[in-house]
């Protein structure tokens, strides 16, 4: 008799593609081999040897590294941001909505006290708050009252779950620039959940928002599950505010240096890092042309954007993993001298003690933090 | 973006004839349809040809070739519930392609193929880099990204699934 095993097997073998598909694959990837030839001529490539490996996920360690902070403080401080005018706004609301809780400063990391919110059955307490100048990083616990509540859940590599939420986190006087959103099990023994949102944010005056109050709101928490479904884990009405307190994180590091990028003069005008992201202006001795078409961006328009946008930025961590940043967000601005200014700026797909940045590399040219 | 050379040469005509029926299955387990797997074959050879790290040997270029076909699949899985106007229940139902055979052999076949695509995801996955691919479950839960304990809960919980859906038709899958 054929055992399951064999008729599997015999099923799967039978799958193939037909010669036909396989001569226009090849006949495809002999032209995607030409493009890639083409695009980067090795003789002005300039990117030196040291490649981003890969992007470890390590938003399991978030919660962990963020408790480490706090338990390594020794006593608690509150800080209050100085010249920091409340916008009439804020105040409206704080008298309907009660006083934001205060946030304890540890080390360097926030930690917002009573915090809390419950709602059939699921608490969501925001625990902790990092920052730079320009991006910060909550991370709340959800817990669950039904032990039985996280069972048959799987999860991906190091506990984490494709989020699909509406967790919202609105920052006085100040605009997001977007960001991300992570959900992972930091601990399988416990009923609870960690949520990270890392996002950009501006303000007008760019006083930064230390000692703003920030406002957290959630009416559901779903993830998308590898059968490719919808499944949501809490339903309700979650609302808290507190105090954005954190520690600014930003390095500044040395700049003026020089390098090449395609055949183009470039000088580094600035380099900044934090314990969430890196920023990175430049000048370069090129522009792009307007090429663009109504409606299409040509391939010959997006080979202009790269040249000019292009500058590899990679960063390096103690533990020699790299995060390349090259295509972060980006913004230039053309001068009168024929060269465009390049800012650059992103988060990292983790958050680092602000020592644990060894160096960035920009085109060429690597940049040790020990330097600042 | 440079084109890497080592040992292991980047032919398209080789990475055809070597890789291209492995992703065509690896998207029939994701997908339960092969209706993109020339897209996600082209990509992932691309890939390839651009991967800048030599590979070891072939074992490890293939279980390259797997771990980034099967990503894609994922990705688009994830597409698909992110973007519902792509209804999930609008996605063909395949049937592998039959050469010839016994008819009784076909539908015993059929019946075995249509058991294991009806297991969750997780469990098809590892089913399929086990017993056909023949990987061993610690080199599964490398490409899956699992634990080697997970992947083999996983193994017994779908041979415990399959042992109940074929009725004891056939002899359990080798543990």
């Amino acid at each position: 008799m054929t055992s399951p095993l064999d008729s599997y097997t015999a099923s799967m073998d039978v799958l193939r593609f037909s010669d036909e598909a396989k001569a226009r694959l090849a006949e495809a990837l002999k032209e995607a081999e030409k493009s890639a030839r083409a695009a980067a001529p090795a003789e002005v490539l300039t990117m030196p040897a040291r490649r981003p490996v890969r992007r470890v996920r390590r938003w399991a360690r978030v919660a962990a590294g963020l408790a480490l902070a706090l338990a390594l403080g020794g006593g608690g401080t509150v800080a209050v941001a100085a010249g920091v005018l409340p916008n009439p706004a804020d105040v409206l609301s704080d008298v309907f909505g009660g006083a934001p809780s205060q946030t304890e400063l540890l080390n360097d990391v926030g930690r917002p006290i009573g915090a809390s919110a419950t709602s059939n059955g699921v608490t969501v307490t925001a625990e902790a708050v990092a920052g730079d100048r320009s991006n910060y990083a909550v991370a709340y616990s959800i817990e669950f009252d039904d032990p039985a509540a996280l069972e048959g859940i799987e999860f991906h590599e190091g506990g984490t779950l494709t989020y699909v939420g509406d967790a919202f986190l609105r920052v006085d006087g100040a605009t997001s620039d977007g960001g991300l959103v992570r959900l992972y099990d930091a601990d399988p023994g416990d009923n609870t959940l960690q949520l990270v949102q890392v996002m950009g944010v501006q303000t007008w005056n760019d006083a930064g928002i230390v000692g703003r109050t920030a406002r957290f709101s959630m009416s559901k928490l779903e993830i998308f599950t590898d059968e490719g479904e919808f499944k949501t884990l809490a339903a309700g009405n979650w609302n808290l505010k507190f105090e954005m307190n954190y520690v600014d994180t930003t390095v500044d590091l040395p700049a003026g240096q020089s390098t090449t990028w395609l055949g183009s003069n470039v000088t580094i005008d600035a380099v900044a890092v934090s314990s969430l992201g890196v920023a990175v202006d430049y000048t370069i001795d090129r522009q792009t042309r307007d090429l663009a078409l109504p409606g299409e961006v040509s391939d010959e328009a997006l080979a202009e954007q790269a040249a000019v946008m292009g500058l590899p930025v990679i960063v390096t961590f103690a533990d020699g993993a790299t995060f390349d940043a090259t295509d972060a967000n980006g913004s230039s601005a053309k001068r009168g001298d024929g060269t465009t200014t390049v800012s650059k700026a992103t988060t990292y797909d983790r958050i680092v003690a602000a020592g644990d940045v060894v160096s960035v590399i920009v085109g060429d040219v690597e940049i040790p933090v020990s330097a600042a | 973006m440079q084109i890497p050379r080592d040992a292991l040469d980047r032919d398209p005509e080789r990475l055809v004839r070597d890789y291209a029926d492995l992703v065509l299955r690896v998207c029939y387990t994701y997908l339960r349809s092969t209706a993109d797997a020339e897209d996600v074959c082209q990509d992932t050879l691309v890939k390839l040809i651009c991967h800048e790290e030599p590979f070891r040997d072939p074992g490890h270029e293939r279980a390259w070739v797997v771990r980034v076909a099967a990503n894609a699949c994922k990705n688009l899985l994830r597409d698909r519930g992110a973007h519902p106007e792509v209804a999930l229940d609008a996605v063909a139902e395949p049937v592998a392609p039959r050469e010839s055979g016994e008819d009784g052999i076909l539908r015993r076949d059929e019946r075995v193929l249509a058991a294991v695509m009806a297991l969750p995801l997780p469990q098809r996955e590892a089913v399929y880099l086990h017993y056909y691919e023949g990987y061993p479950t610690r080199e599964v839960a490398r490409i899956v990204g699992a634990t080697d304990a997970a992947v083999r809960q996983r193994l017994s919980r779908a041979r415990a699934r399959l042992r109940e859906d074929l009725k004891g038709d056939y002899d359990d899958f080798p543990a």
